[in-house]
């Protein structure tokens, strides 16, 4: 705010990855934002870190982006867009195994922590996956003006209620008895 | 420095598995005394959500903690018909207790600070249950508390805002831990406070004689490991005893001997650590506070102790006793009185003595 010479005062709205990622890493970012909208009776945007990922990836015609976080345990958060950075699948936990069969196409190109997981399974397969420069995390800017073409699109109104947040993970939590609550 | 007049503070209360939102005002009286007032105290109970694991699970509480807050706020300041540009703080719970709570509550309370130029106030956890009954009965300091929560078996001695003597605390386990898992052996529903106490009503306290560690020991330090195994074990035998589900009087029985058996162990504690403050006439006050003090036959019984030895005896209502925000609005308050504020930089703690001088008990973690 300081660097930007702005006060609360001159902003129109706020926005805030939502996850996934980690469940304490993304509550920090999203508690402070929703403190701060909530102060100021400002909107809040809400966008899937797998997104802000992809906002900076630049892909060659024909190429589909492939936004893969490591969310460890063997399982990668995913989700795909084509070359214009429509989202051609929703965000998404996946094996490694499960990730291929959602990822159609004949290029690709990889983006984030899980990228280079995604990318080799993917050449074991024969199938090419390059890697993507962009950064592998996401970047604040990204989240800036993914919220800004959201609101242009939508208007203010339609984030009056603060987003959730998107863990796409259950708790680790075992009932009595040692059953999964959350399983299927 | 020190701030006069009327302070209006609202409270963020996140550590454990109420999520809640107040907004208190301390009034300085030209007497030089002081006056609480509770304007509004909204809590959202998560019961319901860890009910079915009989205890309270850490991740599910950040996730319904950070649902539900922004809510809870705007019902506070409604309820309190009160504004952003009303508020002279804002003060949040900042430990001990569970982490991922700490973090949503603190940080929701930094976001609000930053927007409206706010003063923050950081709580700790205990202060706001050490310091409630100044804020319901005006008390002055120094005076004796006996600290008995969910997380926490505590006595201390309450010489100021931010300063404590501690006397005695579990080695292990908490009593309220002790309830919870009492309650959860014999299948009687969650939290196990309650659970019992309604169980014991029916039950003949004399039946079960079970150890009383620690009891009539020096010191006023607390043990409830051993007694929670002695319960388990009784309970087991009553089962091979009755081969097979134990009766409701049973039941009954055990809760009642369980709860009489705490409520000796604590009067005798007590009672030694009212030798050990050594108070001197005119501040002999013993104040009971955390969400155990809502179990009438434990206040009965420190009571009559209290009455026993000439001590007033203090205990908030008990909705101010369990969790809430009224409490971390009014720790913040007279924190903020005594010119104490915090930058935006400080961090939550999942570990914060009241008494950072007593001796770590490492049987007891965080607890102690």
């Amino acid at each position: 705010m300081a660097e930007a010479g702005l006060g609360f005062a001159d902003l129109d709205a706020l926005a805030v990855t939502i996850g996934p990622g980690t469940f304490t890493g993304l509550r920090v970012g999203l508690a402070a934002a929703r403190g701060l909208a909530l102060a100021r009776s400002l909107p809040l945007v809400g966008v899937t870190t797998l997104e802000a990922l992809a906002e900076p990836v630049r892909a060659e015609p024909g190429e589909a982006i492939v936004a893969a976080f490591d969310a460890k345990r063997g399982e990668i958060y995913l989700q795909t867009f084509d070359a214009n950075h429509v989202a051609l699948s929703e965000p998404m936990l996946v094996s490694l195994e499960e990730a291929l069969t959602h990822v159609h196409g004949d290029a690709f190109v990889c983006a984030g922590t899980g990228a280079g997981l995604l990318a080799a399974a993917l050449a074991a397969k024969g199938i090419v996956a390059r890697l993507s420069d962009a950064p592998a995390q996401p970047d604040a800017r990204s989240v800036g003006r993914l919220a800004a073409a959201r609101l242009a699109a939508e208007g203010v109104d339609a984030f009056r209620i603060a987003p959730a947040p998107l863990y796409l993970r259950a708790p680790d939590a075992k009932l009595p008895g040692g059953i999964d609550p959350f399983a299927a | 420095m020190t701030r006069e007049g009327v302070l209006t503070i609202l409270g963020l209360e996140t550590s454990c598995d109420e999520t809640a939102a107040a907004v208190v005002r301390r009034h300085a009286e030209e007497s030089g005394g002081f006056r609480g007032e509770i304007l509004s105290n909204a809590v959202f109970s998560q019961i319901r959500e860890h009910a079915p694991y009989g205890g309270v699970v850490p991740e599910i509480a950040a996730r319904a903690h950070i649902e539900h807050l922004d809510g809870l706020i705007v019902r506070a300041l409604e309820e309190a018909h009160v504004g952003w540009d009303d508020l002279d703080a804002i003060a949040a719970t900042a430990g001990p207790g569970l982490i991922g709570g700490v973090i949503v509550g603190l940080m929701t309370a930094k976001g609000i600070a930053l927007a409206r130029g706010l003063p923050l106030v950081a709580v700790n956890h205990l202060e706001g249950h050490a310091l409630t009954a100044r804020l319901t009965d005006g008390i002055a300091f120094p005076y004796l508390l006996l600290l008995v929560s969910g997380g926490h078996s505590q006595l201390l001695v309450v010489e100021d805002v931010g300063r404590y003597r501690r006397l005695g605390t579990t080695i292990d386990d908490a009593v309220g831990e002790a309830f919870d898992k009492v309650a959860k052996m014999m299948h009687l529903g969650f939290p196990g406070g309650p659970a019992v106490e309604r169980t014991a009503k029916t039950g003949d306290a004399s039946r079960f004689h079970l150890p009383r560690p620690l009891m009539g020991k020096p010191g006023c330090d607390f043990s409830f490991s051993g007694l929670k195994t002695a319960v388990r074990q009784l309970i087991e035998a009553q089962r091979i005893e009755a081969e097979g589900e134990l009766t409701d009087q049973l039941r009954a029985d055990i809760a009642a001997s369980f709860q009489a058996t705490v409520a000796d162990v604590l009067a005798d504690r007590v009672a030694h650590a009212m030798e050990m403050a050594n108070l001197p006439e005119g501040s002999r006050r013993f104040v009971v506070a955390g969400g155990v003090a809502s179990n009438q036959t434990l206040r009965a019984r420190l009571e009559a102790t209290a009455a026993e030895r000439g001590y007033d005896f203090i205990v908030p209502p008990v909705k101010l006793c369990t969790d809430n925000g009224a409490m971390i609005a009014w720790a913040g308050a007279e924190r903020f009185a005594m010119g104490m504020e915090d930058g935006l930089d400080i961090s939550p703690l999942a570990r914060w003595p009241l008494d950072p001088t007593a001796q770590a008990k490492p049987g007891a973690g965080v607890k102690a």
